[in-house]
């Protein structure tokens, strides 16, 4: 069922068997594997079914450290940031949930393979086809599209798939409006946690008008994005999941520098095209064996095709005698790193004062992405520019050998990451290795917040994988009951 | 630019070289000269061959040159070339190069990274007056794309083509084949925020620059460029077809058949002398109008003329009997299905 507790007579208990908060892919995709599997499910979306109706205002906040857009990155209405997202998709690489050199906090309770049967279910929430995302399969190579690259070698071919991209409201609103597990209310926000010792009893709700109605349940599952999951435990006067002062801290998102031009053969293709009936985006990225040996993000590596600069022409790279180059042509590209963040308890969301319409305290964001952050993207960079020269795939000139001085904005991903980050144990993190908050025992998050370590993959298709596998694990418990 | 000591005695010993060998023949097969095998006699006079053959050399070259401290770079680089073991000159070239970035023998210019290897070559390749390096900033008209389909290629004035939810304007086009990343589309002169996927290329004209195109009638160039090799081909035009205002009728109202006509003559004459003579000796009167009913009159001081009414002129023919006095006399339009009449202005009529 689809309601708006605007338009329709908003009772005063809402009752369910599990209580999701926030109606974007996480909620929607965590509502509707709970529903299919029998459980009786409230889907709790602040925003309208079309539009975010009043309550917007309720995205604005404060931002300290390095910039950052708090309303322009997320949208309140069903569907959530997924009526602007992107569609790119693509899984963390096994080594972003290993522990690795520089990482002053621990990576991930869970591995790859815990997550594997997920994201190949996740592939079908954002519809793109399922499948490996192994670049050989793609009978790319030897296409002159991209570069032959072997195994063993520092940096690798690898790809993003993309979704249609999927608008989650609109795609899947002709299920939760026909379910009859699923009762989906709209304009209604969640302001409060009513708490008993370890257990969420009931949350509150209410509306741009003033209504207000209590929503019992079970299980209280928080999706309401990596910045309003945080906001809402900070809200509360016991703050869940704070014992090691972790809820809101580590906020990451992926930054992206253009570090330079590259002069190669030219036809690669390192950005979106269609390929044998499905749209990719190839990159390039470092080999595993390069992060586990020294202190360098991973990062995707895109190319694209610009104007020559004066001093080294592509002339220059036809030449057989540099370049080996079998009588082809050559292109200079400018080099764009999207790199991974790594997990600071001094990047962090905290609240202010002032509050909004609903009565939230408002949040502010330090972004905390000092030059050291920078120092091992160029790092990267650097290893990246030798490489090229030395497998003989080109040359490489840099643009900026800096980072981006305090106060500037580099490129970024609008991923809100890591400010619940789920850990092996409660001293290092927010939830347990099953999303659920280390001190309560029925509340639990669906939210790229839960990321302990960011890789450089856009993170919906991980939202995805983890809100299946939650939905999994809290219907094992039923399954379990008498 | 000055010649240092240096430079005079490297450049001379290089001189010597060429004199010996069978320089002209090497140049005339590149690939030939680059299977050279590395025990061959005349490997000095086959690597300067392949030094001047190169192209966009020059600046690096140059620069090589300036930096380099070898006083032979004929010997430097064969003796680098032998380390590699490689089968052939260009392989071993080639392939030095990279133990160059191996081993960290590596050179910067112009914040690019190169490798000793082919700094010592450019350096060759300018100092026996090789490494050509053209202009690249001349645009070269070419048709480099067989264009399939494209749009939109008509507007009409104050409407934004294709208009997207933020006020910019998009196009398309379809060309066969895959077109390159470094297409971009060009309206107007202006370079657009251009996407390519495969033979499809789409492109967003900003909300200021749609806006700026939209509001002046005309024809604006679409050109696709491709920014890697400047080449730049025409595709089309965009019109912007002027939206012409209503005329205002004599009682006030705005016509519903008449455009505002754009202009109408002749407005003066001289008594007795016919004006816009024709052949048949009548006088004739004409309007530029971009829109008339077909039973549009044209009426002179209240007379109906025989009107003639084409894509945007009307023309009305006055008889030769017909000798207006001095003075000013109305000229006006009507249309009877329309039950519309205004009046254009007044012929004046000076004595002869
Ligand atoms: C411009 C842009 C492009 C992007 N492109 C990509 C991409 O290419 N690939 C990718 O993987 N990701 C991309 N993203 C990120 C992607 O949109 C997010 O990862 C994804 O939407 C997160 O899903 P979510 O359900 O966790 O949160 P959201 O999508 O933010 O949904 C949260 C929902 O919770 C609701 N809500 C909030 N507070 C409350 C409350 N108190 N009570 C009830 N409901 C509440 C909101 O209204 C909203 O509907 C992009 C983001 C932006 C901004």
């Amino acid at each position: 069922m689809l309601r708006s507790a605007l338009t329709e007579l908003l009772p005063e208990v809402l009752e369910a068997q599990v209580c999701v908060v926030g109606g974007g892919p996480a909620g929607i995709v965590t509502a509707l594997e709970l529903s299919r599997r029998g459980i009786e499910v409230l889907l709790i979306e602040a925003g309208g079914k079309d539009g975010p109706s009043a309550g917007e205002d309720a995205y604005a906040g404060v931002s300290s450290g390095r910039p950052y857009p708090l309303q322009g990155s997320r949208l309140r209405w069903l569907g959530g940031t997924s009526n602007h997202w992107g569609g790119w998709v693509r899984p963390l690489d096994p080594i972003d949930f290993l522990d690795r050199p520089g990482q002053s906090l621990p990576a991930w309770p869970i591995k790859h393979a815990d997550l594997k049967p997920w994201y190949d279910h996740a592939d079908g929430w954002c519809e793109v086809p399922a499948g490996d995302y192994d670049i050989e399969q793609l009978g790319l190579m030897g296409t002159g599209r991209i570069f032959d690259l072997s195994a063993g070698q520092e940096f690798q071919n690898a790809f993003f798939r993309v979704s249609p991209p999927t608008r989650f409201g609109q795609r899947y609103r002709s299920e939760i409006a026909a379910s009859d597990r699923l009762d989906c209310w709209t304009d209604l926000t969640v302001v409060e946690l009513i708490q008993a010792s370890a257990v969420i009893r009931e949350v509150r709700a209410v509306t741009t008008s003033g209504t207000e109605t209590r929503v019992r349940a079970n299980q209280f599952v928080l999706a309401m994005g990596g910045l309003e999951v945080p906001r809402l435990l900070l809200a509360q006067s016991e703050v869940p999941g704070n014992q090691a002062g972790l809820v809101g801290a580590c906020f990451m998102d992926h930054f992206g520098i253009q570090p330079g031009r590259l002069l190669a053969a030219d036809g690669l293709r390192y950005g979106m095209f269609d390929w044998n009936g499905q749209t990719i985006i190839p990159m390039l990225k470092p080999a595993e064996g390069l992060l586990e040996d020294e202190a360098l993000p991973n990062a995707s590596i895109r190319l694209a095709a610009t104007r020559p600069e004066q001093f080294l022409p592509p002339d220059y790279w036809s030449n057989r005698a540099i370049s080996a180059l079998q009588g082809g042509e050559a292109m200079t590209y400018d080099v764009i790193f999207i790199n991974e963040p790594m997990p600071d308890p001094r990047s962090r969301l905290t609240l202010v004062d002032q509050q909004d319409s609903f009565g939230l305290p408002r949040l502010q964001l330090h972004w905390h992405l000092p030059p050291g952050e920078f120092g091992r993207a160029l790092r990267l960079v650097d290893r990246f520019r030798h490489f090229v020269g030395q497998v003989g795939l080109g040359r490489f000139q840099w643009l900026r050998r800096e980072g981006l001085p305090e106060g500037q904005t580099p490129g970024i991903g609008y991923h809100h990451m890591g400010t619940t980050r789920m850990s092996a144990a409660p001293d290092a993190g927010v939830t347990d290795p099953n999303c659920r908050v280390w001190d309560r025992d029925n509340l639990y998050v669906a939210s790229s917040s839960l990321f302990s370590t960011a890789g450089f993959a856009n993170p919906t298709l991980t939202i995805c994988a983890l809100a299946s596998r939650l939905a999994d694990h809290l219907a094992d418990q039923y399954r379990l009951q008498p | 630019m000055s010649t240092t000591r240096r430079d005079f005695v490297r450049i001379s010993g290089l001189a010597l070289l060429v004199g010996v060998g069978g320089l002209t023949s090497a140049c005339q097969d590149r690939t030939d000269v680059l299977q050279t095998p590395l025990a061959h006699p005349n490997l000095a006079d086959r690597l300067i061959a392949v030094a001047v053959s190169l192209r966009g050399v020059h600046a690096l070259g140059q620069d090589c040159l300036n930096r380099q401290s070898q006083d032979d770079l004929t010997e430097a680089l064969i003796e680098r070339l032998q380390v590699t073991r490689a089968d052939s000159l260009g392989q071993a070239l080639v392939a030095s190069a990279r133990v160059d970035f191996s081993t960290g023998r590596v050179y910067e210019f112009q914040d690019w990274l190169l490798s000793e290897t082919e700094c010592l070559l450019a350096a060759l390749s300018v100092a026996v007056g090789g490494g050509t390096q053209e202009e690249a900033d001349e645009l070269v008209y070419r048709s480099f794309l067989t264009v399939k389909g494209w749009g939109p290629s008509r507007t009409d004035q104050g409407e934004v083509f294709n208009a997207q939810s933020d006020g910019s304007g998009a196009f398309w086009i379809r060309v066969d084949g895959e077109a390159s990343a470094a297409v971009r589309v060009v309206l107007d002169g202006v370079p657009l925020a251009t996407t390519v996927r495969g033979g499809l290329i789409t492109a967003a004209v900003t909300p200021v620059d749609a806006q700026r195109i939209v509001s002046s009638p005309g024809q604006y160039p679409l050109e696709l460029l491709d920014i890697a090799r400047n080449w730049i081909q025409s595709v089309g035009a965009l019109v912007v077809d002027p939206v012409t205002a209503m005329a205002t009728l004599d009682d006030g109202r705005i016509s519903t058949v008449f455009c505002q006509p754009a202009a109408w003559g002749p407005q003066q004459a001289v008594e007795g002398v016919p004006f816009n003579e024709q052949p048949g000796g009548e006088s004739a009167l004409w309007i530029q109008i971009e829109c008339a009913p077909t039973d549009a009159v044209m009426l002179l001081s209240g007379q109906r003329l025989p009107t003639t009414v084409s894509d945007g002129l009307i023309t009305a023919l006055v008889a030769r009997d017909i000798n207006p006095p001095p003075g000013g006399h109305p000229v006006e339009l009507i249309s009877d299905a329309a039950g519309e009449r205004f009046m254009l202005g007044l012929l004046e009529i000076r004595a002869g």
